[in-house]
């Protein structure tokens, strides 16, 4: 779980960054708040 | 004499008070001791963190107090991530991101390697290295846009001696292309000695009979930089570009002394069109929610980051 949240924060970056599409731009934030809450959540379970 | 002053300070104490601090645990003890530090984090980081987020959902603006504060929701989000304006200042500050941390970890590195070296002399290279780090970045803005000065300038000399072009043709605070690098050479040179720095504790801190053991399996310099030397100051080098990579996300200071964002937009930088959005425009709702939308972003790539220094530092 967490790399996946791992992978939705580093998508997010990538995403707010990019040059190519605004879009992406746009739903950058949306994508990098999910990740970091997940990972948050998900880094306080037990190995 | 130091025991009579104890000993008045004792009787002094009013007794009521005396008898409570003598009932207190070790743990309420610990707790009234850094309560003080606990309140001043709350009051000046985390209030103002919350205050930010409240604030980002509003029309705030803090040059009209008095007028009445309207909730917009998400309206001030969904502007900032619509603005094209605002994508090429994250572009611009991505660039400036990569090339310093870039630049900044590979001289560093060497630069740690050479002094690792202990060569004669090598400890006072080591503070002449250090001396940009020392200075204020007012300071280095300021020199620095000396030294860019088309007309006085050392740096057009240097650059006009090197490659034939007259000193008065290299504007690199005023040209479009060069501006950028410009600023990216300053932060180079000022940040390099930190790294170098953290670097070189990662070098100091490999045990010498890693190598003797190396040495003794006729491992090459090349492959024991490669399988010892690399490796083992990994974490050190990963710490240094956590570190630049967050101060550098919040530049401003540089950016503002030098070229105040100019020319036209090409070095504004994200902290330059927040500062410009709170206290040029006012907009201070809009700026609470872009400087949310870049704390988010530089907290979510510290976590990664974490979590990839901890995995290097278990192997």
């Amino acid at each position: 779980m967490e790399n996946i949240a791992t992978a939705i924060i580093a998508i997010g970056f990538l995403m707010l960054f990019q040059p190519f599409a605004l879009a992406l731009y746009t739903y950058s934030f949306i994508t990098m708040l999910a990740g970091t809450v997940m990972f948050i959540i998900v880094s306080k379970f037990p190995e | 004499m130091l025991d009579r002053t104890a000993d008045n300070v004792a009787r002094a104490t009013p007794e009521p008070l005396a008898k409570k601090i003598r009932g207190i645990s070790d743990k309420g003890l610990a707790w009234l001791f850094i309560s003080p530090t606990i309140l001043l984090l709350l009051a000046i980081n985390i209030f103002p963190l919350f205050w930010a987020i409240y604030l980002s959902f509003t029309n705030y603006r803090a040059n009209r107090p008095n007028e009445v504060v309207k909730n917009l929701g998400l309206a001030n989000y969904r502007r900032i991530l619509g603005d094209q304006d605002i994508w090429i200042a994250m572009q611009t500050t991505a660039h400036f991101v990569f090339w310093t941390i870039l630049l900044q970890t590979v001289i560093g590195f060497t630069l740690a390697w050479l002094i690792d070296r202990k060569f004669r002399g090598h400890a006072f290279w080591t503070t002449i290295i250090l001396v940009p780090m020392m200075l204020s970045p007012a300071v280095v803005g300021n020199f620095w846009r000396f030294l860019y000065e088309p007309q006085i300038g050392l740096f057009s000399y240097v650059v006009s001696f090197v490659t034939g072009i007259p000193p008065t043709n290299v504007q690199m605070l005023s040209n479009v292309e060069l501006a950028p690098w410009a600023i990216i050479i300053v932060d180079t040179w000022m940040w390099t000695p930190y790294v170098m720095l953290i670097c070189l504790a990662g070098l100091r801190s490999i045990p010498e009979y890693i190598y003797e053991a190396a040495e003794v399996d006729r491992a090459s310099n090349w492959r024991q930089f490669w399988s010892i030397t690399l490796p083992m100051a990994l974490p050190f080098i990963m710490l240094a570009v956590l570190f630049r990579g967050i101060e550098n996300f919040k530049m401003f200071d540089m950016v503002n002394l030098l070229t105040g964002g100019g020319p036209g937009s090409t070095t504004e930088v994200a902290s330059i069109t927040l500062k410009r959005q709170a206290f040029e425009s006012w907009r201070t709702g809009y700026s609470s929610a872009f400087a949310i939308i870049l704390f988010v972003a530089v907290f979510g790539l510290a976590n990664i980051y974490v979590k990839a220094l901890n995995k290097v530092k278990q192997r």
